[in-house]
């Protein structure tokens, strides 16, 4: 009959969900732009705006000793929001999914994974942001920069293992969001974000090599403004940490397919 | 049960239970919104669902669909058959124009870009809402969305249709036309399945029909005899 026809035109295979994933994520960023009169500008100018307010707070304000505070800190903070703002999305992505939930037969984790995508890519702009106020002030680009690819590899996979495990468990216990919050702003302050890590001592050291986004930052930071390459080894802790949480988010997911439109109701 | 190499999906003693909200999550309770709901679909068939209101009509087309799975009995279909709800403005983000709007839809829905793509032309002549097409949905009234989301929704190529009888929206005139171009559908080799209140509909468009009540599915008899029945059933309980 005209099953045949069907098949291929419409599909619910998870190359379908990859290009629901894509699209939904660009109707996001275009429906964000659109909401504003600068619009797309807005990509560049905020991340600016942001290290112009620790530029003039840490050289003006505070007096900070240590030159280029501002751009440690910038560094900092940029590739922390990557990951905090997009985790604490996706653990409300499967709520705020609800009503289409019970429309649509759609694999679950498309939700988590469009924010990870609309999020990467505004993080992009604002590294390459990054990069050129860096070689402005004088940390000329590097051959330790063509190791950033791996860095936001790891860092994906740091943020997609954190994300997808926080997405999986909301629906069920809705108080997680909550938790999260907290969880993440104590998790600011043990990331040497506004510290470099090697000012604690060595067996703190130690413990924070545990923390993903800690080793992460760090190298970011290493390879940015020291020019130096990233130590793979210390990125091997968190990236099994971080996979071992998305393989089972994952999994636990699409387990839990059918019954996560029933805990709408 | 007539030839049961048409039938393509088969419910044997369906229950679907939902858990009741608690002060704590332990102190939640199980509540069944179907018992026991048996019948085959045959394909070609447009089956009429109708029982009161919260029967688990609703439930019973989503557990078709395949959104959600029983928690006893079977629901057994061959493998990679399609069944979709016809959902009007499912997943629109208002801050899209129409078009974009078509293609967000039109993919949640589970066409392909190709199929979208080709269908764009025929949605818009459908929702004809002229130059709104490419305004933001937000700026769209209550009627041009759902005449819209219907006609993206309309395009839709599945297996088994899924109707929820919430079609009523729109202006009159669409709501004519909307009913006019469902008929089409039902009276064409789809299989629909439509849950309504509405006994003309079942009437003059179904060919079985399907009572539930108290989350059973009654035994099936002809379409004149279960609206009879709907009636007498209905008289009884209030």
């Amino acid at each position: 009959m005209n099953e045949a026809t069907h098949q291929g035109r419409m599909r619910s295979s998870w190359t379908h969900s990859i290009h629901v994933v894509w699209y939904r994520a660009f109707a996001e960023l275009r429906a964000e732009a659109t909401r504003t009169y600068a619009g797309y500008l807005w990509w560049i100018m905020q991340p600016l705006l942001m290290f112009g307010v620790y530029y003039v707070a840490f050289k003006y304000v505070l007096r900070a000793k240590e030159e280029n505070f501002a751009l440690f800190l910038f560094t900092g903070i940029i590739v922390w929001q990557w990951f905090s703002a997009t985790v604490l999305r996706c653990a409300g992505s499967l709520i705020a999914s609800r009503k289409l939930m019970l429309q649509v037969n759609l694999h679950k984790s498309v939700f988590p994974f469009s924010i990870l995508l609309v999020n990467s890519v505004k993080f992009l702009v604002t590294l390459v942001i990054l990069m050129i106020v860096l070689s402005v002030a004088g940390f000329s680009p590097g051959t330790a920069w063509i190791a950033l690819p791996m860095l936001l590899g790891v860092q994906l996979i740091v943020i997609a293992g954190f994300g997808c495990f926080s997405a999986m468990i909301s629906p069920f216990v809705p108080d997680f969001q909550y938790i999260l919050a907290t969880l993440l702003h104590l998790a600011f302050f043990v990331s040497g974000i506004i510290y470099d890590l090697s000012i604690l001592p060595e067996k703190y050291q130690q413990i924070l090599r545990w923390n993903p986004m800690s080793v992460v930052i760090s190298e970011y930071r290493h390879v940015l403004m020291d020019n130096q390459f990233p130590n793979a080894g210390l990125l091997v802790t968190p990236l099994l940490i971080s996979s071992f949480f998305l393989v089972v988010s994952l999994w636990l997911i699409n387990r839990f397919d059918k019954l996560y439109p029933k805990l709408s109701t | 049960m007539t030839n049961n190499s048409r039938t393509i999906t088969s419910l044997n003693g369906v229950g679907l239970k939902y858990a009741r909200q608690g002060a704590f999550p332990w102190m939640r309770t199980p509540f069944w919104a179907l018992h026991d709901v048996s019948f085959d679909l045959h394909r070609g068939d447009t089956l009429g669902v109708i029982g009161r209101n919260g029967a688990g009509k609703s439930s019973l087309l989503r557990l078709i669909a395949g959104i959600i799975a029983p928690d006893a009995g079977a629901i057994i279909q061959p493998k990679g058959l399609r069944c979709s709800m016809l959902s009007i403005g499912a997943g629109f983000e208002p801050r899209l124009t129409g078009r974009q709007n078509i293609m967000l839809s039109g993919l949640l829905l589970g066409m392909n870009r190709a199929l979208v793509k080709e269908r764009e032309e025929q949605v818009v002549e459908l929702a004809d809402i002229g130059d709104f097409i490419d305004q933001p949905v937000r700026m769209y009234s209550t009627g041009m969305r759902a005449r819209l989301g219907f006609a993206i929704a309309y395009f839709i190529e599945t297996d088994i249709l899924l109707i929820d009888e919430a079609l009523a929206t729109g202006d009159e005139a669409f709501r004519e036309k909307a009913t006019e171009l469902i008929r089409g559908k039902i009276d064409s080799d789809q299989t629909v399945v439509i849950v309504t209140h509405a006994m003309p509909i079942v009437k003059d468009a179904c060919s079985r029909v399907i009572q539930i009540e108290q989350g059973r599915s009654l035994p099936e008899i002809g379409v004149e005899e279960t609206i009879t029945r709907y009636r007498e059933t209905a008289l009884l309980q209030t």
